[in-house]
C-alpha cells in the first residue's frame, strides 16, 4: 500500500460570529469576522499545498441555527478547490449535533467527490486505490442520544479503516453527552483511526487505535485557547506512523493570569500585566491575539486596582496599546480578581466584620431581583449572554462567589480610600 | 510601657533634670510645677523621646543643641525595665543608657501603629488639644469614629459610599430604561443587530427562486434569439435576390458583345500610353536642339568682345611683392631716429663704466675691459659660499661643548636609577591566576551558581506535590517506572471500564428480565391461559359425564349415584354434562382462538427465563470484575501509597509527582555540583593566596606578611570553608572583590588585595625597566651627538681652508689683487655685468640703424625699375604712390581677364549641349516606329484605330469578369445556377415587403432576447450582490458585540448593585446593635466626669455634614443639648470622656503608652476634678497616667483618694511625696 496523509478536522462553525469582542471602531473587524473562514480556507490552502489523500470532517460544519445560504456556497467554493485539485481531493463529512438540522446542509449539493455521510445508517466509504474504508454516520436530530459507533461495520483486516464520529465518548466537560460511547468500545471495534468531533480541545484520548479529537479549526471565544487546527495523519504500509496537529486560526485567544503577589503599587500591577501580553503575544506568533486578562493575587495594589475596575481595564488597554497594533493585540476582557494582603495593617473598623459575615446566600435575593429585572428587557438575552453570566446565574437564584468576592473586594477598597 | 524616670538635659530651660514616676498599674501621676517651671516642655520631651528631637527644635532656646538628650527609665508590658533615650543628631538618634545607638526597632516594638500625630492627639494633651475634640476623632478611623457614627443614626461616610454605589450601578444599567446608559445603549444594538441578521440572512429558498428565475430568463433569451437567428436567414435570402439582379444583367450583355466581335484585337493597354509618349518626346527632343545652337552663337560673340592689358597682367607678381614691402619701408623710415638716439646713450653709459673700472679703452673697445665669463662666474659662486662656510667654523666650538654637557646630564640619570630584581615567579602566578578569569568574579558567579541551585532545589522540592517529608526521604523513595505505574492504572482503569460495563449490562439484563416481566404479566393479565392439561382435564370431565349418561341411557347398568354425584354434583347429569361439553369445548376454542398469545406467553416465560439467567451471569460477571477492580485498586493504592499522593491518586498524578522528583534529583544533583565547584574554586583560591604571599615576601621582605587566617575572602570565612549554603536558606551576600587598597591593608583583604598587590609590584617593575631602558638610550645618544658635533667641527675647517684656497685661483682670474677682501672683489663682479650688458646693448641698436637705411634704398630702386618696364608715365612719381596706382591697375586687368574666361567656359557647354539635343532627337523617332510595329499599323492614324478596338474588347471582358465576381460575393458563394432560380423564385416586387417583414420579426425577437438577458443580467447581479453581502455575518458580529459589552456592563452594574446591597447590610447590623460599647463607654464617663448631671452621650448627623455629639441631662431626659451649648467646664470634660474612651479602644489592640496631661483640669471645680482624678486612677489600669499641673489645689483634692495611690512630684524644689 501506498503512503499517504490525510486531514482530519472537526467543529468549523464556518461563519459562527466570536464570541465576547465587545465592538471597537478601531478594532480589526474583517480579520475578526472572517476568522472561521479564513481558517477553513488556509485548511484547504494546505491539504492542496501537501496534496492529501483525503480530507475528514467530524460534524459541525456551521451552526445549525445559522441559515445563511451564504455560508453553504462558501462552503462549496472552498470544497470545490479540494475537487479541482490534481488528483482531485475527497471531503467526507457527517453532520454533527449543529449542523443535523441544518436548512442549509439539506439543500447543499456538494461538489464532488466531496461526500456528506448518511444519517439514517452507517455509511462506508472505500477508497481502493488507498486500502481505506470510512465509515461514518451523520446526525439525522440535534440531539442524538444512541450509541451510533456500536453499529459501524466491523473492521476488515485487509483495510485500514477509519471511524467518522461525532460524539462526547465517556462524556466531556462542557460538553453535551451526544451519540455516547466509550474509549474501551473505540478501541475494541478494531478500527485504526477514530476520528472524532464535537470537543472544541485538540485530545488523542487513544493510540493504537488512535482515538483523535482534534479541536475547531478557529476558536471562538476566550475558553477556546491556545493553537486551534487540524490533525495531520500520515499512513505508511498500512499503519498510521504519525498524528499531529496542524494549526490553522487566525485569530488566537489567550487567557493572560497576571498574579500579583506581593506587587506593590499599581503601575508595578501594569508593568507586569504587559510582561505577561507580551509573552502571550509571542505565542501568537503574529496572530491576532484576543487576550482575557486576569488580575489575581493578594497585593497592597488592590485598593487602586479595585475602586474602579472600568479604569483598570482602560488602563491595562492602555498597555497593551504600547505593546502592539490593535490588529495584533486585542483586549477581551480584564478581570480584576485581587484582594488585600493579610498582613495589611488596616483600621478594623466596625463594618469591616459585618462585611466579611455577609454571605452569598444573604446577597441572593437581591441579585436576582436586579438580574431579572434587566434580563427580562429583551427576548433572548438570557440564552445570548449564555447560562454561565453572572446575571443569568443570579437571575435563577445561582449567584457566583466569586462576584460577591469581587463586590466585596470593591467595598473594601472604596471604604479604605474612603 | 509605663515611665518609671525621665531625665532632661540642656532641653528647653532644664540644664539637667531627673523627673521620677509612678509605674505601678491603678497609680496616678501628679507633677506639681508653677507656670514657666517647664510644663510645656515635658509634654514635648515625651514626645521627642518617642519619635525624635527635630532637627529645627525651639527646645534649644536656652542651651543650644550641642549636649542636648533625653533620657527614660521605664518597665515594659511583662515589668521588665528598661532604659532608652534620644540624642539630638542626625539618623537614629535613639540611645541606651551609656549612650550607644539602640536598634530604631527597639521603639518601634513599644509604639505599634502609633505615630507622632496619633500621640499628640490622644496621648499627650493640654487643654487646647483636648478641646480640639470630636472632629480629630472622627478623622481618627477606627471603631472609635465607627461607633460615632453608628450612634448618630448611621456610617456617614459609608451611606454616601453606598449611594454612589447606587449611581455607579444606574449610570451602567438602572432598571428603568435610560436610553444613554451602557446596558440599553448596548441592548439597543443588540436588538437592531437580531433584526438586522433576520433581514440580511439569504435563506436557501430565497435563493433558489432566484435561480429558478434566472434560469427561466435565460430559457427565454436563447428561444427568441432562435427566433431572430431565422429573420435574419430571410433576410440574408431576400437581400442577396435583389444583389445578384443588376450582376445577373451585367454578366449577360458583355457575353453577348464578345460573342458578336470575334476579331477584336488583344492588345497591350499600355501601347496607347506608349504612342502618345514617344509622340510627345519627338516635338520636345526637336525644340530643345534649336534653343542650344542659338545660346552657342550669342556667347562666342560676347567672347570676342572683352580685352585684356597683357604687359601689365605678366609683371603682376613683381607688383604684388612691392605693394606687399612699401609697408616695412615707410615704419623703417619713421622709426631710425629714435633707434638711434638710444644707440647713443648706451654707448655713454658704456664710457662711463669704463671709467669706473680704471680703463683708458675707448667705447668700441670696451669688451676687451671684460674678464671671461668662466672667471666671473667661479668668482660669485665661491663668494655666495664665503659667508656660510665661515659662520660654520665659528659656530663648532659651541656646539661640541652643549653635546658633551647632554651626554654628562644622561651619564649621570642613568648612574641614579637602581639595579632591576627578578620577579618571573610572580609574574608566572599572577598569569595563572588571571588565566582563570577574574577571581572575585569566579567567586560571585560560584556563589551565584550555588544560590540558583539552592533555590532550584527549594523550588523543586515545593513543587512536588503533596510532599512533606523531606528531600532526603524524596530522594531514597524508590518509585517504580513511569511505565509500570502507566501499565497498572491502566489495568486499575480497564478494570474500573470493565466494572462499569458489567455494571451496564447488569442493568441491561435487569431491564430486559423485567421487560420480559412486564411482557408476561401483560400476556396474562386476563387470567391465565389453559393449557393442555387443563383442556384434556375438561374432556376427561366432559368424557366422563358422556360414560354417566351413556350408562344410564343405554345400557343396564346404571352408574352410581356417587359417581353421578361426584360428576354432576347438585346439578342434574344432563346439565352438568352439558355444562361440561361446553367448558371443554370453550377451552379448546379458547386455546384456538389464543395460540398466539399461548405461543407468546410461552416465549415471554422462555425469555424471562433467559433474561433470569443473564441477570445471574451479569451479576457473577459484575461481581468478578467488581473484585478484580477492588483487587486492582488496593494494587494501586499500596504502590501510591510511598509517593503520599493520596488513597486513590490519578495517573496524572503520579506522574506529576514522579516528574517533579526527577526534577528535585536533577536539582540535587546540580545543587552537590555547585557544592563541589564552590569548594573547589575555594582551593585553588587558597593555594594561590599561599603562593602569593610567599612571592610578594620575596619581594618585599621588609613589609609584614599578610595575615592570612581569614582566608581567601576576607576575615569573616575560615581558609577551606567556602561560604556555601548549607540548607535552603539564602546566602550570604558576597565579598566585596575589588581591592581595597594597597600595600598591607591590601594584603589583609584577602586573594583580589593580594593579586592586587602582586599586580601593583609587577607594574612598579615593569616601570623601573622601562626608565633603565630609557636611561641608557639617552646615554647612547648624547654620545653620538657629540660625535656628530666633533666631526661637523672638522668638515667646516677643512671646508673653509679648500674655499680660501679657491678663492686665490679666482682673484687672478679675474685679474683682481690677491688680497683683494672678497667683497670688494664681489662689487666689482657686479661692476664687469654691468659693462657687459650695456655694451651689447650699444653694438645691438647700431647694427639695427643700419638694417633700417638699407632696406629704404632697396625699396625705391625696385619701384623705379618697374614703372620704366610697364608704366612709364609714373616714373616722377614719389616710390610709394607709383606702387599705389601700379596695384589699382592690376586689379582691373585682373578682372577683364577672368570674365572673359568665363564667356569661354559657357560658349562650349552651349556647343555640347546642341550635340546631345540631336542624338536625342533621333532616338525619339527609333522609339515611335518601334510603336507602330507592335501595334501592328504603319501609321498613326491606323495605329488609333486598332488601339480602340481592342480598348472595346478589354471594356466587355472585364465586365463579364467582374459581374461574375460580384455574383460570387453577392451571392453568398452560391453556384450561377441556384442564383438564377433564386431569382426567378421571387417577383422583384415582392423582396422589399419580404425583406420589412422578416426585419420587424427580428427586431421583435431581438428585444424580447434582449430583455431576457437584462433580466438574467440582473438577477445574476442581484445573486452576486447577495453572495457578496457580509451583512448577515456583519450583523451577527454585532450582536455578539452588542452581547459582550451588555455582558461586561451587566456583570459591572451587578458588582456594583452587590457592593451597595452588602453596606447596605452591614450597616443595618450594625445600626441594630444600637450604641456601641465604646460610645456607652464615652457616656458612662462622661457621667462620672459630670458627677451623675448628664446621663447619656448620643451622635446624630444629616446628609449635610459630619455627625455632632448630642448630651442628654440626667434631669431633663427629653432634652437634647449641644455640645455648643455646655458651659466650658462640662464640654472640657466631655472631651476628656471621648479621649479616654479612645486611648482605652486604642489600647485594646496596641501597646499601651503613657497619657500625659497638661493641665487639663484647670476648668473643672473640685468636685468634678476629684471625680477626674478618680476616673483617671481607674484609666491608669490600662494605659499609665501623668497630670501636669500649677494648681496645688489639686494636690489637696488628690490627697483625699485613698492612700498611695497617687504620686506627686515638683519640679524644682521639692522631693516627691505621696499623697493620700
Amino acid at each position: 500500500m501506498a503512503s499517504f496523509r490525510f486531514l482530519h478536522c472537526a467543529d468549523l462553525h464556518i461563519d459562527s460570529p466570536l464570541r465576547g469582542l465587545e465592538a471597537d471602531p478601531d478594532a480589526p473587524a474583517a480579520r475578526i469576522r472572517a476568522a472561521t473562514r479564513d481558517a477553513f480556507i488556509a485548511l484547504i490552502d494546505y491539504a492542496i499545498a501537501q496534496n492529501v489523500a483525503f480530507v475528514l470532517a467530524a460534524g459541525d460544519l456551521y451552526d445549525g441555527e445559522w441559515q445563511d445560504w451564504r455560508t453553504g456556497q462558501f462552503l462549496i467554493a472552498q470544497l470545490g478547490r479540494l475537487a479541482r485539485a490534481t488528483p482531485p481531493i475527497p471531503f467526507i463529512a457527517i453532520r454533527g449535533n449543529h449542523d443535523a438540522e441544518s436548512v442549509i446542509t439539506r439543500r447543499l449539493d456538494l461538489p464532488k467527490p466531496a461526500r456528506l455521510l448518511n444519517a439514517t445508517r452507517p455509511e462506508t466509504i472505500t477508497l481502493p486505490e488507498l486500502g481505506v474504508r470510512i465509515h461514518g454516520q451523520s446526525f439525522r436530530a440535534r440531539e442524538v442520544t444512541d450509541n451510533l459507533a456500536a453499529g459501524y461495520p466491523a473492521a476488515d483486516p485487509g483495510m485500514l479503516d477509519i471511524g467518522l464520529l461525532h460524539t462526547s465518548v465517556d462524556g466531556r466537560e462542557g460538553h453535551a453527552s451526544y451519540a455516547p460511547c466509550t474509549v474501551q468500545q473505540l478501541r475494541d471495534h478494531g478500527y485504526a483511526y477514530w476520528a472524532l468531533g464535537h470537543v472544541h480541545t485538540r485530545e488523542v484520548l487513544w493510540e493504537n487505535p488512535w482515538i483523535v479529537f482534534p479541536g475547531n479549526t478557529q476558536g471562538r471565544h476566550a475558553r477556546e485557547t491556545g493553537a486551534k487546527g487540524a490533525t495531520l495523519v500520515t499512513v505508511q504500509d498500512h499503519r498510521i506512523t504519525t498524528v499531529e496537529p496542524i494549526t490553522f486560526d487566525t485569530v488566537r485567544w489567550a487567557q493572560v493570569a497576571v498574579p500579583l503577589d506581593g506587587v506593590s503599587d499599581e503601575d508595578t500591577a501594569f508593568a507586569l500585566a504587559r510582561s505577561h501580553l507580551s509573552d502571550a503575544l509571542a505565542q501568537a506568533e503574529g496572530r491576532l491575539l484576543a487576550a482575557r486578562i486576569l488580575l489575581t493575587g493578594a497585593t497592597p495594589a488592590h485598593t487602586a486596582l479595585n475602586r474602579d475596575t472600568g479604569a483598570t481595564r482602560e488602563k491595562i488597554k492602555a498597555e497593551a496599546a504600547g505593546l502592539a497594533g490593535i490588529d495584533e493585540l486585542w483586549i477581551e476582557s480584564v478581570a480584576v480578581s485581587v484582594t488585600q494582603p493579610r498582613t495589611s495593617d488596616l483600621p478594623p473598623g466596625r463594618l469591616s466584620p459585618e462585611l466579611d459575615r455577609i454571605t452569598t446566600a444573604d446577597l441572593r435575593a437581591a441579585a436576582a431581583r436586579y438580574s431579572r429585572d434587566l434580563l427580562d428587557k429583551a427576548n433572548a438575552l438570557r440564552e445570548a449572554l449564555g447560562e454561565d453570566h453572572p446575571a443569568v446565574a443570579a437571575a435563577r437564584d445561582e449567584l457566583p462567589d466569586r462576584l460577591v468576592e469581587r463586590a466585596r473586594a470593591l467595598l473594601r477598597a472604596r471604604l479604605e480610600e474612603a | 510601657m509605663r515611665l518609671t524616670a525621665l531625665s532632661l538635659t540642656r532641653y528647653g530651660n532644664f540644664e539637667s533634670q531627673r523627673i521620677t514616676f509612678d509605674p505601678r498599674p491603678g497609680a496616678l501621676n501628679l507633677l506639681l510645677a508653677p507656670n514657666g517651671a517647664g510644663k510645656s516642655v515635658l509634654r514635648a520631651a515625651f514626645c521627642d523621646l518617642l519619635f525624635g528631637i527635630g532637627g529645627q527644635t525651639p527646645m534649644g532656646f536656652r542651651y543650644g543643641y550641642p549636649g542636648m538628650r533625653i533620657a527614660a527609665e521605664a518597665v515594659g508590658p511583662d515589668g521588665s525595665p528598661f532604659t532608652f533615650g534620644r540624642r539630638k543628631g542626625q539618623g537614629n538618634t535613639l540611645v541606651d543608657a551609656e549612650g550607644t545607638t539602640l536598634d530604631p526597632a527597639t521603639i518601634t516594638r513599644l509604639l505599634g501603629r502609633t505615630d507622632r500625630t496619633l500621640l499628640e492627639r490622644l496621648f499627650a494633651l493640654d487643654t487646647e488639644r483636648l478641646r480640639e475634640g470630636q472632629d480629630e476623632l472622627f478623622a481618627s478611623n477606627g471603631a472609635l469614629a465607627d461607633a460615632l457614627e453608628s450612634g448618630a443614626g448611621g456610617f456617614h461616610h459609608a451611606r454616601r459610599l453606598r449611594k454612589a454605589l447606587e449611581e455607579a450601578r444606574d449610570s451602567l444599567a438602572p432598571t428603568r430604561r435610560s436610553a444613554s446608559r451602557p446596558f440599553y445603549a448596548a441592548l439597543d444594538r443588540f436588538t437592531a443587530a437580531r433584526r438586522s441578521v433576520s433581514a440580511s440572512l439569504l435563506r436557501p429558498d430565497q435563493w433558489q427562486k432566484q435561480q429558478q428565475a434566472l434560469d427561466a430568463a435565460i430559457q427565454r433569451q436563447t428561444d427568441q434569439n432562435r427566433i431572430a437567428d431565422t429573420a435574419s436567414a430571410e433576410i440574408a435570402r431576400l437581400e442577396r435576390i435583389r444583389r445578384v439582379i443588376p450582376w445577373l444583367a451585367e454578366h449577360d450583355a458583355a457575353a453577348v458583345w464578345l460573342a458578336a466581335h470575334p476579331d477584336a484585337p488583344v492588345l497591350d493597354p499600355g501601347l496607347a500610353a506608349r504612342l502618345a509618349e514617344t509622340r510627345s518626346a519627338i516635338v520636345l527632343a526637336d525644340h530643345r536642339l534649336q534653343q542650344d545652337r542659338a545660346t552657342a552663337a550669342r556667347l562666342a560673340d560676347q567672347q570676342q568682345q572683352i580685352a585684356v592689358d597683357a604687359a601689365v597682367l605678366a609683371e603682376a607678381e613683381e607688383i604684388d611683392r612691392l605693394v606687399d614691402g612699401a609697408g616695412a619701408a615707410r615704419k623703417a623710415a619713421a622709426d631710425r631716429p629714435n633707434v638711434t638716439a638710444q644707440a647713443e646713450a648706451r654707448r655713454a653709459d658704456v664710457a662711463a663704466l669704463l671709467r669706473d673700472l680704471g680703463s683708458a679703452l675707448p667705447v668700441d673697445q670696451a669688451a676687451a675691459a671684460i674678464p671671461p665669463s668662466t672667471a666671473t662666474r667661479r668668482a660669485r659662486r665661491l663668494h655666495a659660499n664665503y659667508a656660510a662656510r665661515l659662520e660654520a667654523v665659528r659656530r663648532a666650538p659651541a656646539q661640541v661643548a652643549d653635546r658633551e654637557r647632554e651626554r654628562d646630564a644622561a651619564l649621570a640619570q642613568r648612574a641614579a636609577l637602581s639595579a632591576a630584581g627578578g620577579l618571573s615567579g610572580l609574574d608566572a602566578l599572577v598569569k595563572e591566576i588571571r588565566s582563570d578569569g577574574n577571581p572575585a568574579f569566579r567567586k560571585r558567579e560560584s556563589e551565584a551558581a550555588l544560590v540558583a541551585a539552592t533555590e532550584a532545589l527549594g523550588a523543586a522540592l515545593a513543587r512536588v506535590p503533596g510532599w512533606a517529608a523531606g528531600l532526603e526521604a524524596l530522594v531514597a523513595l524508590a518509585p517504580y517506572l513511569p511505565e509500570a505505574y502507566e501499565r497498572m492504572f491502566d489495568d486499575l482503569a480497564a478494570t474500573r471500564t470493565e466494572v462499569a460495563r458489567q455494571l451496564d449490562l447488569r442493568h441491561t439484563a435487569r431491564q430486559a428480565r423485567n421487560e420480559a416481566q412486564d411482557r408476561l404479566t401483560a400476556l396474562t393479565a386476563g387470567g391465565p391461559l389453559p393449557d393442555e392439561a387443563s383442556l384434556a382435564h375438561s374432556r376427561e370431565r366432559r368424557d366422563t359425564g358422556w360414560r354417566l349418561i351413556f350408562q344410564r341411557a343405554f345400557t343396564t347398568e346404571p352408574p352410581e349415584p356417587a359417581a353421578e354425584q361426584a360428576f354432576a354434583g347438585p346439578l342434574p347429569l344432563p346439565i352438568a354434562y352439558e355444562r361440561a361439553v361446553t367448558a371443554a369445548d370453550r377451552i379448546a376454542d379458547r386455546r384456538v382462538q389464543e395460540a398466539a398469545s399461548v405461543a407468546n406467553a410461552q416465549a415471554a416465560q422462555t425469555a424471562l427465563l433467559d433474561a433470569e439467567t443473564r441477570v445471574g451471569g451479569a451479576e457473577t460477571a459484575y461481581r468478578i470484575a467488581s473484585e478484580r477492580r477492588d483487587q486492582t485498586a488496593r494494587v494501586w493504592s499500596q504502590v501510591c501509597a510511598p509517593l503520599r499522593q493520596g488513597d486513590d491518586p490519578a495517573l496524572r498524578e503520579v506522574l506529576a509527582f514522579l516528574t517533579a522528583r526527577d526534577r528535585v534529583i536533577d536539582a540535587r544533583q546540580k545543587h552537590a555540583a555547585a557544592e563541589a565547584a564552590e569548594r573547589a574554586l575555594d582551593a585553588s583560591h587558597a593555594d594561590w593566596v599561599a603562593r602569593l604571599v610567599a612571592l610578594l615576601d620575596d619581594g618585599a621582605a621588609t613589609k609584614t606578611p599578610p595575615p592570612l587566617a581569614g582566608g581567601g575572602w576576607g576575615e569573616g570565612a575560615p581558609l577551606g570553608e567556602p561560604p556555601a549554603v548549607r540548607g535552603y536558606l539564602p546566602p550570604p551576600p558576597p565579598p566585596n572583590p575589588l581591592p581595597q587598597g594597597e600595600g598591607e591593608s591590601g594584603l589583609r583583604a584577602g586573594l583580589p588585595s593580594l593579586l592586587a598587590a602582586a599586580d601593583k609590584r609587577l607594574s612598579d617593575a615593569q616601570r623601573a625597566e622601562k626608565a633603565r631602558a630609557a636611561a641608557d638610550a639617552r646615554v647612547d645618544s648624547a654620545n653620538k651627538s657629540l660625535d656628530q658635533a666633533r666631526a661637523a667641527q672638522r668638515d667646516a675647517e677643512t671646508a673653509l681652508a679648500g674655499w680660501r684656497a679657491d678663492w686665490a685661483g679666482a682673484l687672478q682670474a679675474l685679474g683682481r689683487p690677491p688680497d683683494e677682501d672678497p667683497d670688494v672683489t664681489d662689487d666689482m663682479l657686479q661692476v664687469y655685468a654691468a659693462l657687459e650688458q650695456a655694451q651689447k646693448e650699444a653694438a645691438s641698436l647700431t647694427e639695427r640703424v643700419a638694417g633700417m637705411t638699407r632696406d629704404i634704398a632697396r625699396f625705391s630702386a625696385a619701384t623705379a625699375e618697374l614703372t620704366g618696364r610697364v608704366a612709364p608715365d609714373l616714373a616722377a612719381s614719389e616710390p610709394n604712390t607709383a606702387v599705389s596706382e601700379l596695384r589699382r591697375r592690376l586689379q582691373q586687368v585682373r578682372e577683364q581677364a577672368k570674365q572673359r574666361a568665363l564667356v569661354a567656359d559657357q560658349h562650349r557647354a552651349a556647343v555640347a549641349a546642341a550635340e546631345t539635343a540631336a542624338r536625342q532627337l533621333a532616338a525619339c523617332h527609333a522609339e515611335r516606329d518601334a510603336v507602330l510595329a507592335l501595334i501592328g499599323a504603319d501609321d498613326v492614324e491606323a495605329a488609333e484605330a486598332r488601339l480602340a478596338l481592342a480598348a472595346e474588347r478589354a471594356r466587355h471582358a472585364a465586365a463579364l469578369a467582374e459581374a461574375a465576381v460580384k455574383l460570387r460575393e453577392a451571392g453568398d458563394l452560391l453556384p450561377l445556377a441556384d442564383l438564377r432560380a433564386e431569382v426567378a423564385a421571387v417577383p422583384p416586387d415582392d423582396i422589399p415587403a419580404g425583406i420589412a417583414h422578416a426585419v420587424q420579426q427580428r427586431q421583435d425577437a431581438q428585444a424580447a432576447a434582449q430583455e431576457a438577458a437584462a433580466a438574467a443580467s440582473a438577477l445574476r447581479q442581484q445573486m452576486k450582490q447577495a453572495e457578496d453581502d457580509t451583512g448577515a455575518r456583519d450583523a451577527a458580529a454585532d450582536q455578539q458585540a452588542a452581547v459582550a459589552t451588555i455582558g461586561r456592563v451587566l456583570e459591572d452594574a451587578l458588582v456594583q448593585h452587590l457592593a451597595a446591597e452588602m453596606l447596605d447590610q452591614a450597616l443595618a447590623a450594625v445600626e441594630r446593635e444600637g450604641d456601641t460599647a465604646v460610645l456607652r463607654r464615652i457616656s458612662a464617663l462622661f457621667t462620672r466626669l459630670t458627677g451623675g448631671a448628664y446621663a447619656r452621650v448620643l451622635t446624630e448627623t444629616d446628609d449635610l455634614g459630619p455627625p455632632r455629639l448630642t448630651l442628654l441631662q440626667r434631669d431633663y431626659p427629653d432634652e437634647r443639648q449641644s455640645v455648643r451649648e455646655l458651659s466650658e467646664g462640662t464640654r472640657d470634660q466631655l472631651f476628656l470622656a471621648l479621649r479616654l474612651a479612645a486611648i482605652e479602644e486604642h489600647a485594646a489592640s496596641a501597646p499601651p503608652l503613657p497619657f500625659l496631661g497638661d493641665d487639663i483640669l484647670q476648668t473643672f471645680d473640685d468636685s468634678r476634678a476629684l471625680a477626674a482624678m478618680q476616673v483617671l486612677r481607674e484609666v491608669s489600669e490600662t494605659v499609665q497616667v501623668i497630670l501636669l499641673t500649677h494648681h496645688r489645689h489639686l494636690v489637696e483634692l488628690a490627697a483625699t483618694l485613698p492612700d498611695g495611690i497617687v504620686h506627686v512630684c515638683r519640679i524644682g524644689a521639692a522631693a516627691e511625696t505621696a499623697v493620700g
